[in-house]
């Protein structure tokens, strides 16, 4: 059930990713995605790729068994499907550089090699190239197999995924896929210690990164051509938008778009005094009043001009309206236009009460005269 | 008091240092003193400054949410439903305000805060003037302002040209529904998902107010033309606009740019083959050139869209660079919405593999955008989805992350659903491309908060855990898949038990000291959350063989013997509602388990299990055999299931 699902692309690209991560550091071999990279590189690796081959007598043998053990088991133990590319890598290692080849059975490379040996000189080199020659020929009969290009690869990785493997046939302990993985690690270090040392055996360049695309590849020069439609820009005019409203709602609509949840206090700070509900910086306490802020101060303080012309020079009523100036002047609560509407109020008071205050004002004097008759007296 | 004395000292200090840099620096002319010039602040610039300083911070939930554990979501459905519920709050204040506006009739603020004023309701006896009108199309209140245009009519009231042709832009702008409230911020961040699915559709109001209106205005103006096409094209009545369009233009009634632009957003529904429509864009530019139009960021946004959709792909392409080509001669820098564009031109599933993203990003990397095309905020989400699907490349996107995360430009990320597609593309990608330990720092630093992934996703991540073999993630992606709500997908569920079936944690390696205990709690936990599962539920799980079995073997394998009996019981039990059988090997665990704990009746219940179920019973009986020191009855029972054979051994 497992297994059928896992055939997709992406899963298959995770599957591979350790034997590559191994493969990579060991031998620098350009990774599977690289259909975008010259042909150059790309012949190279397939003429390095050729020793490698040197064990696929075994792998196809490997393989063969491995479908032939086919059954209808439901399901594959992890380690199985990792194990075939994985054990790749060491495999080319051995055929390419390394003195055990003469303990392989097949007849080709211990051929080879006595023939390397009776050239002398550059043995190892002289053995290589001839193995590569042999099973390059072989090869090209062949399916492109192993990991020549990313298409043999899926094909077989897909093979192999597809398969139902008769678990009995697995050798008996099977590491878990932990400790699998840790010894690949453990070995692709050790591969990198001993290929420090002798770098010579790398040709290939290494990609550095094996995902990083070609940026020459697809290159666009992204303001290249024209339409050739508007020849002189000179001759246009800009024109603001005719629809003032349509414009106004489009500038909405914009603002609106990119107006998100706010992400700390001081952006909520910022949407509700966009908003307007809360006072603006720089804070005023005189902030929104708009009105009020078209009178001058003074007008609120010097009230005494409001008095000129009607109100007498001295006496008790110049007194009392100096006082009322003093009160309103200090009044933070009514505009300027109503203090004088207030004064003038009291003006309007005195001269209606006119003749009485006349009439009190001359009786008080009486009195007072009277007083000092009697002062006197 | 030592404040204050602290402070003078420090002030001196401080313009000694100023004056000692000033005197380094400006040695030729020590005397004179330039005071710089004013610079004029808006009201929201101090508060920007002080909301830069305040990084995003991935290890706490989002500021809207509350700052309690019990209120902090995990989950994308809980993340949804918190910011709602908050959002419903607010308008549930607003309708009681609205509903009772007579209670709220005090005003505290001085001078007023308009916001905060109940809505005017208008009814037919409303007073209304044209003044109202004008307001009600300012704050775009679609609705009343058809209803007081509608009530001064009936009242004979006269409207003059100009308010009419404003109500007209009005309703073609927004096709006579209601735009949602600007103060509805989390409906928005939430709700816009469905506008994709809406567009491409004609969705304009037929015969309604707007086209009265049009009717009405006598003399036609190029104005009047201008707002009806716009709104038609905008809704997609496409036969209607051009035919309209080419009406003004026989009248030689001269149109302006936007008109045009919407006119160019339209042509791949007026002409289905690709050399034709192109032919149509060209016939509408060479117009505008004779008419003298400097076209604009509109007109090139409108251009590529057209194009983007144009099958033929090689000149999809050609024509696309050269408005590009046309476009910088003419001095129109290209937005994010452009980009945009030329990305669903060069990267199709189907076509070739195109880097045109890897230019893109040679040409905008480092820079900070406003929003300047409502389509703007499609380009990240995009952008990340061809590097994923298309590029396979996890260098573009730390590109494309990094811009996002420029400046402002996270504001131009879209809506939750943009945003949550965003990562879901840089997760996927990642969790391929990068190795595990890198891919989880990541997973650390944005999950839950920033991001929640999604069952296929959190798939993605736990086979990448299963290949990299790094047995210690999973008891950690356990817990957050319980938190996710993810355990009711029966293929994640099963996936996390078939790892922990198959990987056997090894006492050697220190991360995995206590992996064994962790793996008992899982199985257990997935057993139980299945057994108890309440029936209202529509999706149910149920158990498969294959589940139980896992179970049982880990259980097994963890000594958990009351816990294994429960399980294979429940397998006995119910066999008939459970498809499948167990593996071999997970009833062979189970014995063992059996034998350890001395317990010769579960043994051969379960011998009599696999035998029911055409399992491999020799093997076992001869275990059981060797396991135990039988009593007669149990030797009874074994004669009777595998007969005499194997006793005689």
């Amino acid at each position: 059930m497992f297994l059928t699902k896992i055939t997709r692309p992406g899963t298959l690209r995770l599957l591979r990713r350790p034997a590559q991560l191994a493969q990579f550091s060991s031998d620098g071999q350009p990774p599977s995605d690289d259909g975008k990279s010259s042909e150059k590189p790309k012949k190279a690796s397939e003429k390095e790729q050729k020793p490698k081959e040197g064990k696929s007598e075994s792998a196809a043998d490997r393989l063969n068994r491995l479908l032939a053990s086919m059954s209808t088991e439901e399901h594959l133990p992890l380690s199985n499907q990792v194990k075939i590319p994985q054990a790749t890598p060491k495999k080319h290692k051995k055929a390419s550089k390394t003195k055990h080849d003469d303990e392989k059975p097949e007849n080709i490379v211990e051929a080879a090699k006595k023939v390397a040996e009776l050239v002398g000189d550059k043995t190892r080199q002289t053995e290589a190239e001839l193995l590569s020659k042999l099973l390059n020929q072989k090869d090209d009969g062949k399916a492109p197999k192993g990991k020549d290009g990313e298409g043999g690869e899926l094909s077989l990785s897909d093979l192999i995924v597809g398969m139902k493997v008769d678990r009995s046939k697995k050798p008996a302990p099977a590491p878990t896929r932990g400790e699998f993985v840790r010894k690949a690690i453990a070995s692709r270090r050790d591969q990198q210690t001993r290929t420090e040392v002798r770098p010579e055996t790398h040709q290939r360049p290494r990609r550095p990164r094996p995902t990083q695309p070609v940026p020459s590849a697809g290159t666009v020069n992204l303001f290249g051509d024209r339409l050739g439609i508007f020849k002189n820009p000179e001759s246009l005019r800009d024109s603001p938008d005719i629809l003032e409203t349509w414009d106004h709602l489009y500038k909405r609509e914009l603002k609106l778009a990119v107006v998100h949840p706010p992400a700390n206090y001081f952006e909520k700070m910022i949407l509700w005094t966009e908003q307007g509900k809360i006072w603006k910086f720089p804070i005023d306490n005189e902030q929104g009043l708009d009105e009020e802020a078209k009178v001058d101060f003074t007008e609120h303080i010097f009230l005494e001009q409001h008095l000129e012309g009607w109100c007498p020079e001295r006496g008790p009523v110049r007194h009392f309206m100096e006082l009322v100036c003093v009160g309103l002047s200090k009044n933070p609560y009514i505009t300027a236009q109503e203090k004088k509407e207030h004064i003038l109020w009291y003006r309007d008071y005195f001269e209606s009460k006119k003749e009485l205050l006349k009439q009190v004002i001359v009786d008080q004097k009486e009195a007072a005269k009277g007083g000092t008759k009697s002062l006197e007296n | 008091m030592l404040v204050s004395r602290i402070f003078p000292l420090r002030t001196i200090r401080a313009q000694y240092s100023v004056a000692l840099v000033r005197n380094n620096s400006t040695q030729t002319d020590p005397e004179h003193i330039s005071i710089p010039k004013r610079i004029h602040r808006s009201p929201t610039d101090i508060l920007n400054a002080l909301s830069k300083t305040v990084g995003q911070d991935p290890t706490a939930a989002h500021y809207k949410y509350h700052d309690d554990p019990y209120l902090i979501p995990q989950s994308n459905l809980q993340k949804r439903i918190y910011a709602m519920a908050q959002e419903s709050g607010r308008k549930a204040a607003r309708w009681l305000r609205q509903e009772h506006r007579e209670l709220f009739q005090h005003s505290e603020a001085d001078p007023p805060i308009k916001a905060f004023y109940p809505k005017m309701v208008f009814t037919e006896e409303s007073e209304v003037d044209e003044k109202c009108l004008e307001g009600l199309i300012y704050d775009s209140e679609v609705t009343d302002a058809t209803f007081v245009y509608t009530l001064m009519q009936t009242k004979g009231m006269p409207v003059s040209d100009s308010l009419k042709q404003s109500l007209l832009e009005l309703l073609c702008f927004f096709n006579h529904t209601e735009p949602l409230s600007p103060e509805l911020i989390e409906e928005r961040w939430f709700q816009q998902s469905l506008q994709g699915k809406e567009r491409q559709r004609k969705t304009w109001k037929d015969g309604e107010l707007a086209e009265l209106l049009f009717t009405e205005l006598e003399p036609k103006t190029s104005r009047t033309y201008a707002a009806i096409i716009r709104g038609m094209c905008k809704y997609f009545q496409v036969e209607r606009a051009y035919a309209l369009f080419q009406e003004a233009y026989e009248k030689q009634i001269e149109l302006d740019v936007e008109t045009y632009n919407s006119i160019i957003s339209i042509t791949n529904f007026l002409k289905e083959a690709a050399e034709p429509r192109w032919e149509l864009c060209q016939d509408l530019l060479n117009k505008m050139n004779a008419q003298g139009l400097c076209p604009n960021l509109g007109t090139m946004n409108a251009l590529l869209s057209s194009i983007s959709s144009i099958g033929n792909f090689r000149l999809a392409r050609g024509v696309c660079l050269q408005v590009l080509g046309e476009f910088k001669e003419l001095g129109v820098e290209p937005s994010l919405a452009s980009w945009y564009y030329v990305l669903t031109t060069f990267c199709r599933e189907r076509g070739p593999v195109s880097h045109v993203l890897v230019d893109i990003l040679n040409e905008i990397e480092g820079k900070e955008f406003t929003i300047r095309d409502p389509k703007d905020t499609y380009f990240f989400v995009t952008a990340m989805d061809v590097s994923r699907n298309h590029l396979h490349d996890k260098h573009t996107a730390k590109r494309i992350d990094k811009l996002l995360h420029h400046g402002k430009n996270y504001d131009l990320i879209g809506d939750s659903y943009k945003e949550s597609i965003y990562y879901r593309h840089l997760f996927a990608l990642l969790c391929h491309t990068e190795p595990l330990e890198e891919f989880m720092k990541t997973y650390d630093l944005l999950v839950p908060n920033v991001y929640t992934p999604e069952p296929g996703i959190m798939e993605e991540v736990v086979r990448a855990v299963e290949t990299n073999g790094a047995l210690e993630y999973i008891p950690r992606l356990w817990s957050d898949m319980i938190i996710f709500d993810h355990t009711s997908r029966e293929s994640l569920v099963n996936l996390v038990l078939k790892i922990i079936t198959e990987n056997r944690p090894s006492a050697d390696i220190p991360t995995h000291q206590d992996l064994e205990e962790r793996f008992n709690t899982i199985a257990w936990d997935v057993y139980t959350k299945i057994d108890e599962q309440s029936g209202a539920r529509t999706q149910r799980m149920s158990f498969t063989g294959q589940m139980l079995g896992n179970i049982l073997s880990v259980l097994s394998r963890g000594k958990e013997f009351e816990k294994a009996k429960t399980v294979f019981k429940k397998l006995d039990k119910s066999q008939h509602q459970i498809a499948g059988t167990p593996s071999y090997t997970s009833m062979v665990e189970y014995v063992d388990l059996c034998v350890a704990e001395k317990s010769p009746t579960e043994a051969l219940d379960c011998l009599e299990y696999c035998i029911e179920n055409g399992l491999d019973n020799v093997a076992l009986a001869r275990k059981i055999k060797e396991g135990f020191t039988l009593s007669e009855m149990h030797i009874a029972k074994l004669k009777n299931l595998v007969g005499d054979d194997i006793l005689k051994e």
